[in-house]
């Protein structure tokens, strides 16, 4: 009877020690799922140890391990010289390395690595540590010899970094906080620590790969939990697999996640994927297969599915609320990508206020040509926004901007790439000036282009036909001419006996015509990849028809916002090569964009900026139904 | 003496700073004993406020040592309402900030409609559902460490630091809330904020640049101007404010006293309890120290502008029209300001007359303003004032000023009372003030209203009925000038006829050459028939768009309205062309285009007729006396308001025998709120 209590006490203190002690749990049931020989493992909570267990047979990495003492001791040993004020964080960068041009940045950058768009060249770790060796006037550490030796290391850091003076490290008390994760906002790395949101946690993680050792960290910032864990690389998938910079894959840290945190599909995705990973790592394609079909069944046979085993060019990983990713890429020749991304997207009826601020062709027409002075309150202008259903006109002075109730005007859109739109338009010639095919065989016209780019609703550039810069918009001297009579007068316009089909798609009858470049920066200098454009016209007793192309590296659609911002860019000039659009906006606020698109050789970045509702929990209205949460890119053929 | 607290006790030489900072600090530290209490009055959360002085107890942190002594010595007058019922109907909040998110606007209406869902859920909220959570009990050691560093860090850190003053730091940077909001962790994210904001800033090194930069922006972005009360009616809380966006000037400067905080510069949240010539109070921000100008608040009826001192004490527009009496009628004068009776400001700190006051006078003579004892009454900093004694007819051991406000009469000052006297210091001139005494939780009146006027003298009202004079009154509220400066937009227009609806041919029946106030009338001296009539704004009008309220072109033979199809240029949504033609001074049209707008009637084809005059009415606060409404005067007998009896208006003034030197309320029985006390001389109705 005294064993059977000593041994149901035994039971019962096994049991509260199991439920204390969830992370443990987690790490060795991915150790037992998937076959882990070796695992070396420290678990702190509350700053108090709370697991520790050295597997003996894993040899030491000792060239690994000094790195990582690296990463870790610098920043928090820069942050330990700032706060005991033995350096300013205030100095810029600049006093020290004369060649930052930047005299912004400052020595708590290092600590707090900011997502600059300015200065990220600099940032990259290695240089992060070379900067911080020089600061602090130390050689590269020689590292430590053994794994204890270096979780203890790691462990006392993460404690000192705990407790001294931490202002970033909110109390578990239960008082609730107005802006949770502030302290990561906009940040590309912190203390040397990768950056996870999930809900409204925040989760710090480092991940070390060779050939032969895995070194992951974890630290729950919310629930105040460390975890270091070292294991044998070996078959099992990392983070950084495929090029996806995904926590998530890691079945280690995705095992512990799942304990902590609330439960989500998205886990279920994920762990999906790393059994199928890690069965082709270890050759069962059969079982692989298996795990990639149900992972494209759960996922509704995603696109992103159909790429899970692929390589990515660049590619965000989960994108929580108010983060600011960068993604460096580079293409060594001309290179087809498959682009799949996901964001938040709203809709916005400002266009009537404004809607020359989106993408939009502007028409202007007076019937002054061939007499020079006419009366620009005369000139008629009409707006046609990008796949926009209403058109807008300016019919005279009297009356503001607005959308056309009632016209015969006629007007189609076509999308023959991603990067080009077509309109063509038949004009009524009673809707023009003089209401009739001008006597005179002339009207004098211009045509605007106006371009958004990032923000949709908001006009970067205009190229313009006729009219120059610093001239007035409406008067009609500055306009160019159209001729319907003969060719040499200006732009000529011949008369078609076959009147086009008016659908955005040119017929043959167009052909008749030439075009003509529109091509002025009007408003803001333009790069031809930005945006160019051409127009050819033709008429009959009936309309005057308008054909307009225009090559634009964003096409934006009136009346959508996208809430996240996704977006590439050329590395060495900046200028936005191709963004993230929305088309359109439903009952849920989410959308998905599958694009194929074509980028030279060249230095690229892969840009992710989301806002305060891009995350798990904080998605306005229901998630994504499938793992998009972000972006990737993927090279295909043609 | 005692050590009242050690910072360890395992640890003696910690016993030295922690004795030495006490003893240093004493001047702006509340004594020992206050932190003993304070620390007994914890009970089971003693112990993590004792970690917060150990935690500071090194000689290097002395200074956050004394910080944190400030903070838990006060701590027992500070609590956060909250609770259950309060987390129920904060949800609106969350909802709004969903909704926000997905549209591009979210209009205070569509807000409170969110608002009136959760009514309909919950039923209307009473305050009485309210928890009062004391903070000694539930401050956390990791909260108020996290709060002391980071207000260090923002103070310590900002340009100005070395001329904000520790004492000044303690009060008003320092502090983890501004009033009873429930606790949160607000300070680090609003750092990170105002750390993109400050470098906009002209001149970021500036406190007072920062100041107006930040206050200006805080108040322009969020745009809080409605009350949302009914629906939340207990104090927000930042992540309230954050999400919901939603409120009066007292959320707007709540959210910006915490913001400006955040970031190191000490400001105070200041208010005024009530207007002295207005209903309602108003919150406001300051900043504290030496950084202010010099100048004082009047009081007086002056054109000079004063919303750099007090927002809305004044609602002149420094590039409008400045009426000169000769513009007015001679019964109409214009309210430039709002007086200020009393400043108050909230403080962590206890404000000891006060906290005497609530110790030893029982709880059923003071009323519920003046159980708050960490607010401060900071007048002398706004307005000129002056010390007034006031001989009570009945006593008690406090006394009040009130000052008049259509719910009632609304306390704005406290003194003890010395046999049947009461001397109240600090008090705003030029405004209308009631002696009271407080019992069972009503005011009771303890001697006749008075004014004080500029040259400190009381002008005490006669409360008889006997002897009588006549007045005429032609408002029931006081005449401002953002409703003056409609008239505007109606000199130089015109009135025309012609026989098209194009007005091909227009013929001119009549200008206004002058500012017209309310319901105006031209004769027209035209014989001929027209089929055509139109109001001509104008040319190009400056300050505001085309508006007018009312127009009636008058048959020269019934002198009728004309009726007709409506013409003219589109008003903006809800304010359309038949809102000048509709008999209602309270709507308007607004011409949709701004400028150069023109509204009229078109008779129809073979139909004309003379006009004999035309009736026209400026955009108006409809205050005025309005014919067909119901009317009521009444004067303070010293008690209570006595009623002179009931009219209804047969045109736009109303006539009354009332007791002379008296003070009276007309009030519009057919509806609107906007009613205050007036006394009368010399054919005018005088406002307070």
């Amino acid at each position: 009877m005294k064993n059977i209590k000593f041994l149901f006490f035994i039971y019962a203190i096994s049991l509260i020690s199991c439920n204390s002690n969830p992370e443990k749990q987690a790490l060795l049931q991915a150790k037992a799922v998937y076959h882990i020989s070796d695992m070396s493992y420290l678990i702190a909570v509350n700053n108090q140890l709370a697991a520790t267990h050295y597997a003996t047979s894993l040899p030491p990495d000792t060239a690994l391990y000094a790195y990582i003492y690296q990463q870790f001791s610098l920043p928090a040993e820069l942050n330990r010289l700032m706060t005991n004020h033995q350096i300013k964080a205030d100095s810029t960068l600049y006093s020290l390395f004369p060649a930052i041009q930047s005299h912004q940045l400052k020595i708590k950058d290092l600590v707090c690595v900011p997502a600059s768009q300015d200065e990220f060249k600099l940032f990259t770790e290695n240089n992060i540590q070379q900067m911080i060796r020089t600061i602090l006037h130390s050689s590269p550490v020689s590292g430590t010899s053994d794994v204890e030796a270096l979780f203890n290391h790691l462990y006392q850091l993460d404690k000192t970094f705990d407790t001294e003076g931490n202002i970033y490290l909110p109390p578990n008390d239960g008082i609730p906080q107005v802006f949770p994760g502030w302290y990561t906002r906009n940040l590309l790395s912190f203390f040397g620590w990768r950056i996870f949101k999930y809900e409204k946690q925040t989760i710090l993680w480092q991940c070390f790969v060779n050939s032969k050792t895995t070194v992951l960290l974890l630290k729950f910032m919310d629930q105040h939990i460390f975890i270091a864990t070292t294991y044998p690389t070996g078959k099992l998938p990392s983070p950084f697999d495929n090029n996806t910079n995904d926590l998530l894959r890691s079945p280690i840290a995705l095992s512990v996640m799942q304990q902590l945190l609330r439960p989500n599909p998205l886990f279920h995705l994920k762990d999906l994927l790393n059994h199928a990973a890690f069965a082709e790592r270890n050759g069962d394609s059969t079982q692989a297969k298996t795990y990639y079909t149900n992972y494209r069944t759960a996922t509704g046979d995603s696109i992103l599915s159909r790429y899970a085993n692929q390589p990515a060019i660049a590619a965000t990983g989960y994108i929580p609320d108010n983060i600011n990713v960068f993604i460096p890429f580079q293409l060594d020749s001309t290179t087809h990508l498959q682009v799949i991304g996901g964001g938040q997207v709203m809709a916005t009826d400002d266009y009537n206020n404004a809607p020359y601020q989106y993408d939009n062709i502007q028409f202007f027409i007076h019937s002054c040509a061939g007499k020079p002075g006419g009366d620009k309150k005369d000139t008629r202008v009409y707006h046609f926004n990008y796949r926009f259903n209403k058109i807008g006109g300016v019919r005279d002075d009297r009356l503001p901007d607005s959308w056309m109730k009632q016209t015969r005007i006629r007007y189609g859109w076509d999308d023959p790439t991603d990067t080009t739109y077509v309109l063509e338009a038949a004009i009524p010639w009673e809707e023009l000036p003089g209401a009739q095919l001008p006597p005179s065989g002339l009207l004098c016209a211009n045509i605007f282009i106006g371009d958004s780019d990032w923000n949709e609703n908001q006009r970067e550039s205009i190229l313009s036909w006729a009219t120059k810069p610093g001239q007035n918009w409406e008067d009609p001297a500055t306009f160019g001419t159209l001729s319907f009579r003969k060719p040499g007068n200006g732009i000529y316009s011949p008369y078609t006996t076959q009147p086009p089909l008016v659908d955005g798609k040119p017929d043959t009858v167009w052909q008749n015509a030439a075009f003509s470049a529109i091509n002025q920066p009007y408003s803001n200098q333009v790069s031809s990849r930005d945006i160019s454009a051409r127009f050819k016209t033709l008429h009959d007793h009936h309309y005057l028809y308008l054909l307009v192309e225009v090559t634009d590296n964003c096409k934006n659609k009136t009346g959508f916002i996208t809430k996240d911002k996704c977006w590439i860019e050329d590395a060495s000039t900046r200028e936005l090569v191709w963004k993230l659009n929305a088309d359109s906006a439903g009952p849920t606020p989410w959308f998905i964009r599958e694009q194929r698109i074509s980028l030279p050789a060249g230095q690229y970045i892969l840009r992710y900026l989301s806002d305060k509702g891009y995350s798990n929990e904080g998605w306005y209205g229901k998630p994504p139904v499938n793992n998009i949460y972000g972006a990737a890119l993927y090279s295909i053929s043609k | 003496m005692a050590l009242l607290y050690t910072a360890s006790q395992n640890n003696a030489y910690m016993k030295i700073p922690a004795l030495m900072a006490l003893l240093t600090c004493l001047a702006c530290t509340p004594r020992k004993t206050t932190l003993e209490t304070a620390l007994e009055t914890a009970n089971s959360n003693r112990p993590a406020l004792e970690k917060v002085l150990k935690h500071y107890a090194a000689p290097a942190d002395s200074l956050k040592y004394r910080a944190a002594v400030f903070l838990i010595a006060n701590m027992p007058a500070h609590y956060g309402v909250g609770g259950d019922a309060v987390n129920r109907y904060a949800a609106v909040f969350d909802q709004i900030d969903t909704a926000a998110l997905l549209a591009s606007h979210l209009s205070n209406e569509e807000k409170s409609a969110y608002g009136e869902a959760l009514l309909d859920k919950y039923g209307n909220p009473d305050t009485t559902i309210s928890h009062h959570i004391p903070d000694v009990r539930q401050v956390s050691a990791g909260y108020l460490i996290s709060n002391i560093d980071l207000a260090f860090k923002a103070w310590q850190e900002a340009p100005w630091y070395k001329k904000v003053s520790f004492e000044n730091f303690c009060e008003f940077i320092l502090p983890y809330r501004v009033r009873d909001e429930r606790l949160e962790y607000w300070r680090s994210g609003l750092y990170n904020e105002m750390n993109f904001m400050t470098p906009n800033a002209s001149d970021p090194s500036n406190i007072r640049s920062v100041y107006d930069y930040l206050n200006w922006q805080l108040n322009s972005e969020t745009n809080f101007n409605i009350f949302f009360n009914r629906y939340f009616p207990f104090t927000q809380s930042l992540g309230d404010v954050v999400k919901g966006r939603i409120g009066s000037c007292e959320i707007t400067s709540f959210y910006a006293t915490s913001a400006m905080r955040s970031a190191g510069l000490p400001v105070a949240f200041d208010f005024i309890p009530h207007w002295g010539s207005t209903n309602s109070s108003h919150y406001m921000t300051h900043l504290v120290g030496d950084f202010n100008t010099q100048q004082l608040i009047t009081n007086e009826n002056t054109t000079k502008n004063t919303w750099h001192l007090v927002d809305f004490s004044t609602d002149i527009a420094d590039y409008r029209h400045l009426f000169t009496s000769a513009e007015l009628p001679s019964d109409l004068y214009i309210d430039y300001i709002r007086t200020i009776p009393k400043v108050y400001r909230y403080t962590f700190s206890v404000d000891t007359a006060l906290a005497q006051i609530n110790q030893t006078i029982p709880a059923t003579y003071i009323c519920p303003v003046f159980t708050n004892t960490t607010i401060r009454d900071v007048t002398e900093e706004y307005i000129t004032n002056t010390t007034v004694t006031v001989n009570l007819q009945i006593t008690a051991p406090v006394a009040y000023l009130c000052v008049f406000d259509i719910g009632g009469w609304q306390p704005v000052a406290i003194s003890r009372v010395n046999g049947h006297q009461a001397t109240f210091t600090k008090m705003g001139k030029n405004v209308v003030y009631l002696p009271t005494i407080y019992k069972n939780g009503e005011h009771i009146p303890a001697a006749a209203p008075f004014y004080l006027d500029s040259l400190n003298q009381q002008h005490v009202f006669a409360t008889g009925n006997t002897p009588q004079t006549s007045l005429k009154l032609i408002r029931k509220f006081p005449f401002y000038p953002y409703t003056a400066y409609h008239s505007e937009i109606l000199k130089g227009a015109r009135f025309e006829a012609a026989n098209d609806t194009l007005f091909t041919h227009p013929v001119l029946l009549g200008n206004i050459d002058y500012y017209p106030f309310y319901m105006n009338e031209i004769a027209v001296n035209i014989k001929n028939s027209f089929r055509c009539f139109r109001y001509v704004a104008p040319p190009n009008a400056n300050f505001e768009p085309d508006n007018i309220a009312e127009i009636q072109f008058r048959d020269a033979h019934d002198s009728l309205p004309l009726r007709g199809k409506l013409l003219g240029k589109p008003g903006v949504a809800g304010h359309e062309i038949n809102k000048a033609f509709d008999n209602n001074l309270d709507s308007y049209y607004q011409n949709a285009e701004n400028r150069n707008g023109w509204v009229g009637i078109d008779l129809g084809p073979g139909n004309k007729a003379r006009v004999g005059s035309i009736r026209f009415c400026p955009r108006n606060d409809t205050n005025c006396i309005l014919p067909g409404y119901e009317y009521e005067l009444f004067y303070w007998d010293g008690h209570n308001w006595v009623s002179l009896g009931v009219q209804i208006a047969k045109g736009y003034a109303l006539y009354y025998k009332a007791p002379v030197n008296g003070l009276y309320w007309l009030r519009c029985n057919s509806g609107g709120r906007e009613e205050r006390i007036f006394s009368y001389k010399d054919g005018k109705q005088i406002w307070w």
